[in-house]
């Protein structure tokens, strides 16, 4: 990706930044939260950091901020290495999970506190910090305290003032999980106009999958202190580099397969391609498919049976139960939903395309909802 | 609940009346029990203070009422005595030297328990249970042991004993309230800093470029104002109503030791010197109240 140069609401020009992360080894007692963790963003770039709890993003994010130190490895920003930088030297712009707002201050004067600490005087820094709120849509609550405010308006206002000190690297620490889901998503869209019109290189970490994949130029699973995979949302989701990769991501169905000569797969009575390495033909083995690759056909004489049928929108996903007591999860467009409602007799079969095979020393995962 | 539609449906049945006459309005059993108690409770409390008030200004020889045993607490002291206004503002000055100790030594030790040594804070919490462990007086024999002792090494530790015991100020005094007070103002201001999540105040703001006394002066104090006052409050009450350390030391200008020493033995001026020395204290305590409260508002309007 080439450098981002793009134009701040008050003329500044601001010029994306490199972050690397470079064998970075951060360990509590016996436990490492980060266990060799590189990684390279470019500038300009909103990477999210995704995983579940424990595996490591928010120490990955603390460490980029300076409020902690790794053990080993070295954090570079443009270059240079920053590892033993105070955190009020990074000129980094944090939003917190928790709205984190100075309680006894105005919104304005929130949006203002990082140009204070840069000397910058009065009249110009509130200046600055009413058109820093109106570029988040909060112009007119710029007197109003943070108790006087939203859950979502308070994280407007944390937006605007880590955005006030034009950062270098904008820190986003699961900054919608406290929010309702219309708000979250709001919010969701404007850190990312944002984020596109400033072009300041981004760090997000979230643990939800969704907002991983619909706001990030790349999306980096972690797991255990380690990165899984880092790709484009459509990559990841698309060609899980692991098992948990696939796992995490979405949900996906284990089937039993056999490997056929020419990198194909027998699934049944299907013959499909294997995507990725091919297996060694003849062998049995698993093959990963997404519940939308499932194609379900009412059929009064089917040996699979919709246990359960939960409506999602455009979207109905079925739990199904095979006669051989394999369960399958399945998505149907939900005006056919009723063609196959709870209790139906189906067959299924899978979409005429690649299928992922999963690797023969990983065990078997439950399926559940 | 059909019944009730049926009704609604046919508006030619049995007139009603205008206005639905109201079932009187009860009193919850609960409310009631509140307001019990709350009575019962200012009868314990209020109770012993007006009668307390109303013998004090009572004239017993011309019937009627009378101030004159509150205008004997103010009379000229005699000689070698002090007067009310230079005990007054002794004890003000040893509150005021004790909060300002316990707050230097209770803010940074809370705030470093909170935000870098969490694992400690369970000794440093027992720790300040042990002054409401050991009464005042084993306290104050500990301290004229150590006192003693170190007077017969006469060094530079000798010296600094003198210094501080000396009766121009109240700095031994003060340094002993702080050790008392520490169990209650530990407990509030760690409420206090429980309440704002402190860690993250201070990320956010070391992230925006502040270094650590703006952290502390601009985003911590501010939003711990009310539990700063109120250990200030619990330091004040201390030191005003403390009597058993000074007095077992020898000082005899501390507000509460100088009302006992008054050279009186009318019953009734003695009654009027607590009723005083009560109403002083609460009077003092609503004002530096007040001007929280005046503040809080200000900030939210």
């Amino acid at each position: 990706m080439s450098a981002v140069t793009s134009i701040a609401p008050s003329g500044v020009v601001q010029s994306g930044t490199t972050v690397e992360y470079r064998d970075v080894y951060r360990v509590f007692g016996a436990m490492s939260a980060l266990a060799g963790l590189s990684l390279r963003i470019e500038p300009g770039e909103l990477l999210a950091l995704l995983g579940p709890s424990g595996c490591g993003k928010t120490t990955a994010l603390r460490l980029l901020a300076g409020f902690d130190r790794p053990t080993s490895g070295s954090l570079l920003i443009d270059g240079q290495d920053v590892s033993n930088v105070p955190a009020n030297k990074r000129d980094m712009g944090m939003v917190f999970q928790s709205y984190s707002l100075f309680p006894t201050m105005s919104a304005r004067d929130n949006v203002a506190f990082g140009l204070r600490m840069r000397g910058q005087s009065g009249p110009q820094r509130r200046g600055r910090a009413v058109e820093l709120l109106e570029l988040v849509g909060l112009g007119e609550h710029a007197k109003k305290f943070p108790h006087q405010l939203s859950g979502g308006q308070q994280q407007r206002v944390a937006l605007a003032r880590a955005l006030a000190i034009s950062p270098r690297v904008l820190l986003l620490d699961e900054p919608l999980s406290a929010l309702d889901a219309k708000v979250r998503e709001q919010l969701r869209d404007e850190i990312r106009r944002l984020q596109l019109e400033l072009g300041v290189t981004t760090v997000f970490v979230t643990h939800d999958q969704e907002e991983a994949l619909s706001l990030a130029d790349r999306v980096g699973v972690m797991r255990d202190g380690r990165l899984e995979q880092c790709a484009a949302p459509q990559e990841l989701y698309d060609r899980p580099a692991t098992q948990f990769v696939a796992e995490f991501v979405g949900r996906m169905n284990r089937l039993d397969a056999v490997a056929e000569p020419g990198s194909m797969v027998r699934v049944g009575t299907q013959l499909l391609p294997a995507d990725g390495a091919s297996p060694a033909g003849g062998g049995p083995i698993q093959i990963l498919v997404r519940p939308e690759a499932l194609v379900v056909t009412p059929d009064s004489n089917g040996d699979t049976v919709v246990m359960v049928a939960t409506f999602r929108g455009a979207t109905t996903r079925l739990r199904l139960l095979r006669a051989d007591g394999v369960e399958l999860l399945a998505d149907v467009a939900s005006h056919l939903a009723p063609e196959v409602a709870q209790g139906r007799r189906v067959s299924v079969s899978l979409l005429e395309r690649p299928v992922l095979v999963a690797a023969s020393s990983e065990q078997e995962v439950p399926i559940d909802e | 609940m059909s019944a009730a539609l049926e009704q609604v449906a046919q508006p030619d049945a049995t007139p009603q009346p205008a206005v639905a006459r109201r079932a009187p309005r009860r009193p919850a059993r609960g409310t009631v029990l509140r307001w019990v108690i709350l009575i019962l409770a200012g009868i314990y409390f209020v109770g012993p203070l007006i009668a307390a008030i109303s013998f004090t200004v009572q004239d017993h020889v011309h019937g009627g009422i009378s101030f004159s045993a509150y205008r004997q607490i103010f009379a000229t002291p005699a000689t070698g005595q002090i007067g009310f206004t230079t005990a007054l503002v002794y004890s003000l000055e040893l509150s005021a030297i004790t909060i300002v100790i316990t707050l230097a030594l209770m803010l940074p030790t809370q705030l470093l328990l909170h935000l870098r040594v969490p694992r400690a804070r369970g000794i440093v919490e027992t720790l300040t249970l042990l002054p409401l462990v050991f009464p005042p007086v084993v306290l104050v024999v500990g301290v004229s042991d150590t006192f003693a002792w170190v007077g017969d090494n006469k060094g530079g530790l000798s010296s600094f004993v003198t210094y501080i015991r000396g009766g121009g100020h109240p700095l031994v005094l003060a340094l002993l309230y702080v050790t008392l007070a520490m169990p209650f103002v530990f407990r509030t201001i760690d409420a206090g800093i429980r309440s704002i999540d402190a860690r993250t105040l201070v990320e956010a703001a070391r992230g925006l470029g502040a270094g650590w006394l703006t952290v502390l002066f601009r985003v911590l104090m501010p939003p711990l104002r009310t539990a700063i006052i109120n250990a200030a409050f619990l330091c004040f009450a201390l030191v005003m109503g403390e009597y058993t350390i000074s007095s077992i030391l020898l000082y005899t200008k501390p507000f509460p030791v100088w009302l006992y020493q008054l050279p009186t033995t009318s019953g009734q001026v003695q009654a009027a010197v607590s009723v005083f020395s009560l109403l002083l204290v609460e009077v003092l305590l609503l004002m530096i109240g007040a001007l929280n409260w005046r503040r809080g508002t200000q900030k939210r309007g």
